[in-house]
């Protein structure tokens, strides 16, 4: 059985809703269904901050909104006006993109002030630094970590959820172990049921950014009573980052990474099949 | 008091005394309505002893909290001891009945005793009267409908039984709203028996609803859940349920002709594409329902509702026959004379199968579309050899020397699914408390379909575990009462919520579910009493002997000793299938 | 053979089509069916990821292609698919 109730579940979903061509109708229904379903908050753009706050009125339901999104590779004065803007608007919680160039340059000294200067700037609202996992090495991942909690941030987040992949549970533990219990990690991008949410909620993430809220919502509830055959482990490839590399849509370096870790790793034997 | 109306009457038809039923808030709360609650009843009034025609028997309809409420809560559950299987059943029945019942003024109705002449109740405000009925005595169910709403009211919500239940056809149906029925197990044949024609109910009352914003809540959120998924908001309504066929068909476990072959060559010109495509007019829906899987139909000469998945399956492939005409006509005619379609297609084919063997000379053979109607017609008057398809498959089979040929467990036949395609279906015919049906644990969701999970269906790995858990959700959706269709959209913690938003009580998830595992238990001690026990939980030797050569499920065998055992250890029973002392404690049995 | 059940018979105009498959993985082939069978029907059995949705049958040669490789499963020439979107009855 599993032990975790709807109450707990809800708690920690960023019901979240960023595509370009969402209109006004779609927001709405966003936060309607949050107040409804008693979500933690709503992640939407900065142009809906305000109106996403006005149709949350009266409720616990709190807007987040991102800056710097979905590429991270602005100036640090623009995502900080970004931050400070929709903390202006209503925004409790700030979700930044790191600049990733820069992380791979290993230049750590201006990605720390990066998120240093959207923390100043969001104060009293709290920051995520989304790491965009898909272009980095776990290296970079644990840099990247490191330099977020320097910087001030309160959460790490995985993904924008429009790059090449999302969440998976090697990264959020990575993470996770990383950061230590006090900083919250927020898993994000292609979380499409129960099943994927609570593998990552397992190993450790605290916050779900999640579009699917609702049916990870009721699945909870289909899978809570239901026997272990049901929640086995995938073959393990099936919820491996490595499995997804994909040359068209990494850079060539991190895609050589992780098809090196595929090639070194203990379940290539039994498991081979899924490669030329 | 929120939910309930909180009035269930008890009349004895023998001496016309009616006396108020006081169930107190622990029952209630322990076993909430429907099923539950009239099983709870039944085996507190009568005993496993009881003869199913005895003037002692209990026939109890009973609705539950919900109904009159959500959607699909127009259902009501039919409760008694079966006089085809002698086990405890309930049958359940859809349209709006329940929830005029309710309106009616009550959440239940017993009915003891016999009426020295055919009558029909009017229930209304609280009361019920008796009425004389011999006028009605012969009519088919829908001029009985017609002719009892001409009587007392156009608005009148009417279930009935047609000339199979006057005639005590083991397996007759108890009908309502036009065409629902209350099918399994003969719960028609126990009213015939009581001289009780028809129940009418009429009503203006409303059902108190504890928290009236938290469900305006779980309303529209049901709405949602139930538009989004592409069963419940796609699939059932275009479709019908008769989208299984080529499913099934597919996979290789489409019972054809008696069981005996898996695959049938004209399962296309019998599916849910086939009707939509040719005898359908529209759909249909129940009280409340935004689901409508029901099929209004014609023929070139009739009209009526259905068939659906079962009857196209049962008049179908079952008997070799792919003229869906005749199908469907076949299945007018269950509707008019009140008789359960799954069982009296099974005995069709069971005959046919017996006169090929030589065990019987009535000289049925497969695909004779032609006679169908005939054959149905004559059961519900004992003509013929009607006389002798009355008798259901078991006991045909046997007076004839192959009760193997019956394809039936504890008595009742079974359905659309050859268990050698999905093993747990196979646990779940063997272990269900009224016989073989699939309802009890819809085992084809996760083994076909793929809903919530997709599970081998070859594998007898966890099924144990799976089908205990699947009997206990439909104990309790079956108890609330609401349409199990539902379950392909929601589970047990949005259940959970829709108690307590209407009753006000504090379910949790986890007592809900220990609410299903003590209904289901309490069935299952019934049965012990009755005599079922661990040799009964089985199946037809032909799934234990016998291969299919073609189609995706050939070359296998049910393997139900690999389960069973696990069965009775995750329901806390002994080897023989009888619960445990701790296990009866744990659940105030 | 690609076989098309249920739903998906709105979106083309043939209940059945041959496609050229020797070697292709199963999504792969519906990429090719969906052009050859002139309909969009995709998104009646996969989701924005493009991965199954619960309840999407797919079998190939009678089996689930779950219990095989997925949407990776290979197909070879006279392999015989059949497509299912989400269903359900009782």
């Amino acid at each position: 059985m599993i032990d975790l109730d709807r109450a707990t579940l809800v708690k920690m979903i960023d019901h979240t809703e960023l595509n370009a061509h969402s209109g006004e109708k779609k927001i709405a229904n966003l936060c309607s269904e949050a107040r409804s379903f008693g979500f933690y908050a709503v992640c939407i753009n900065g142009g809906y901050t305000r109106y996403a706050k006005e149709q949350l009125e009266g409720s616990a339901v709190l807007v987040c909104t991102v800056a710097g999104f979905p590429l991270g590779a602005g100036t640090s004065s623009a995502k900080a006006f970004e931050a400070a803007e929709a903390v202006r608007n209503g925004s409790a919680e700030v979700d930044m993109v790191v600049n990733v160039g820069a992380l791979r340059d290993k230049k750590h000294d201006f990605v720390r002030a990066d998120i240093r200067a959207v923390v100043e700037a969001s104060r009293p609202a709290l920051v995520k630094v989304i790491l965009e996992t898909c272009y980095l090495t776990d290296e970079e991942i644990v840099a990247g970590c490191k330099l977020a909690v320097e910087g001030g941030a309160k959460f790490v987040k995985t993904s924008t959820g429009f790059g090449p992949f999302g969440a998976f549970p090697d990264h959020v533990r990575l993470m996770r172990q990383t950061v230590g219990p006090d900083i919250g990690v927020k898993a994000s991008g292609g979380i499409r049921n129960f099943k994927d949410a609570w593998r990552l909620i397992q190993a450790g993430a605290s916050r779900l950014g999640l579009s699917s809220s609702v049916g990870v919502v009721e699945g909870l509830s289909l899978y809570k009573f239901a026997p272990a055959a049901w929640l086995e482990e995938e073959i393990p490839c099936h919820i491996c980052p490595a499995r997804f590399a994909n040359l068209d849509k990494q850079p060539k370096a991190v895609y050589a990474y992780y098809k090196k870790k595929c090639l070194a790793c203990p379940n290539l034997e039994t498991y081979n099949r899924y490669y030329e | 008091m929120n939910g309930w109306m909180g009035k269930i009457v008890k009349l004895d038809l023998g001496t016309g005394v009616q006396e108020i039923v006081e169930v107190g808030d622990e029952t209630r709360r322990r076993y909430i309505g429907g099923r539950g609650l009239g099983v709870k009843l039944y085996a507190d009034l009568c005993s496993a002893a009881t003869d199913p025609f005895a003037d002692g028997n209990a026939l109890i309809f009973m609705t539950g909290p919900l109904t009159g409420t959500l959607m699909t809560s127009g259902r009501y559950q039919v409760v008694s001891r079966s006089p085809l299987t002698g086990t405890i059943c309930d049958s359940s029945s859809g349209g709006t009945f329940g929830a005029v019942l309710k309106a009616a003024g009550l959440d239940g109705l017993i009915v003891t005793g016999r009426a020295p002449t055919p009558v029909y109740l009017s229930v209304h405000d609280g009361e019920v009267d008796v009425r004389d009925a011999s006028a009605l005595w012969g009519l088919d169910t829908q001029q009985t409908q017609k002719a009892v709403q001409a009587e007392l009211s156009a608005k009148a919500s009417v279930a009935c039984i047609g000339p199979a239940g006057e005639n005590r056809i083991l397996f007759a149906a108890i009908m309502n709203d036009k065409d629902r029925a209350a099918g399994r197990g003969g719960m028609g044949a126990i009213m015939g028996a009581k001289n009780l024609k028809a129940i009418a109910a009429s009503g203006g009352a409303s059902v108190a609803i504890a928290d009236p914003a938290g469900y305006k809540d779980v309303a529209s959120r049901l709405d949602r859940m139930v538009d989004k998924n592409p069963v419940t908001g796609k699939s059932l309504q275009v479709l019908g349920t008769s989208v299984l066929v080529n499913i099934i068909n597919a996979h290789g476990m489409f019972p054809t002709e008696n069981f005996r072959r898996g695959v049938f060559n004209d399962a296309e010109g019998t599916s849910g594409e086939k009707i939509a495509e040719s005898l359908l007019q529209r759909q249909s829906a129940c009280y409340k329902c935004p689901i409508g899987c029901g099929r209004t139909t014609r023929t070139k000469d009739m009209s009526g509702e259905g068939p659906e998945y079962e009857t196209v399956w049962a008049f179908g492939a079952h008997l070799g026959i792919s003229d869906l005409t005749a199908i469907t006509e076949a299945n007018y005619a269950c509707n008019e004379l009140g008789l359960d379609t799954i069982t009296m297609g099974s005995t069709i084919g069971c005959a046919m199968e017996l006169c090929e063997t030589g065990a019987w000379t009535a000289g049925l053979r497969w695909g004779e579309a032609g006679k169908l109607r005939e054959w149905v017609t004559d059961t519900a008057y004992r003509r013929g050899i009607g006389a002798d398809l009355a008798l259901g498959s078991k006991r045909l089979a046997a007076r004839c020397g192959r009760p193997d040929l019956a394809m039936q467990v504890k008595g009742m036949e079974l359905p659309a699914y050859d268990p050698r395609g999905a093993q747990g279906m196979a646990l779940s015919y063997a272990t269900s408390n009224r016989g073989g049906c699939h309802m009890r644990a819809y085992m084809i969701a996760p083994e076909i379909l793929g809903h919530p999970v997709f599970l081998d269906r070859f594998s007898t790995a966890g099924k144990a575990e799976l089908v205990a858990l699947f009997q206990d959700v439909s104990a309790v959706v079956d108890s609330a009462v609401l349409c199990r269709f539902l379950q392909f959209a929601v589970g047990i913690s949005s259940f959970a919520e829709m108690l307590r938003t209407v009753i006000g009580l504090d379910f949790s998830d986890e007592e809900l579910m220990t609410t299903g595992r003590r209904i289901y238990t309490l069935e299952r001690l019934f049965n012990n009493r009755a005599g079922f026990g661990r040799g009964d939980d089985t199946l037809p030797p032909r799934f234990f002997n016998e291969e299919f050569q073609t189609g995706s499920s050939r070359h296998r065998r049910v393997r139900l000793d690999e389960m069973l055992d696990d069965y009775y250890a995750v329901r806390g029973w002994d080897k023989s299938g009888a619960p445990l002392p701790r296990t009866l404690a744990e659940l105030g049995l | 053979m690609v076989k098309f059940y249920g739903l998906l018979r709105r979106h083309v105009p043939k209940a059945a089509v041959e496609i050229a498959a020797d070697g292709l993985t199963v999504l792969a082939l519906l990429r090719k069916a969906e052009e050859e069978a002139g309909g969009a029907f995709l998104d009646e059995l996969l989701d924005r990821e493009r991965g199954l949705l619960t309840g999407t049958i797919i079998l190939v040669n009678g089996e689930n292609i779950r219990l095989g490789q997925g949407l990776e499963t290979r197909v070879g020439a006279g392999d015989r698919v059949d497509l299912f979107s989400p269903a359900g009855g009782g």
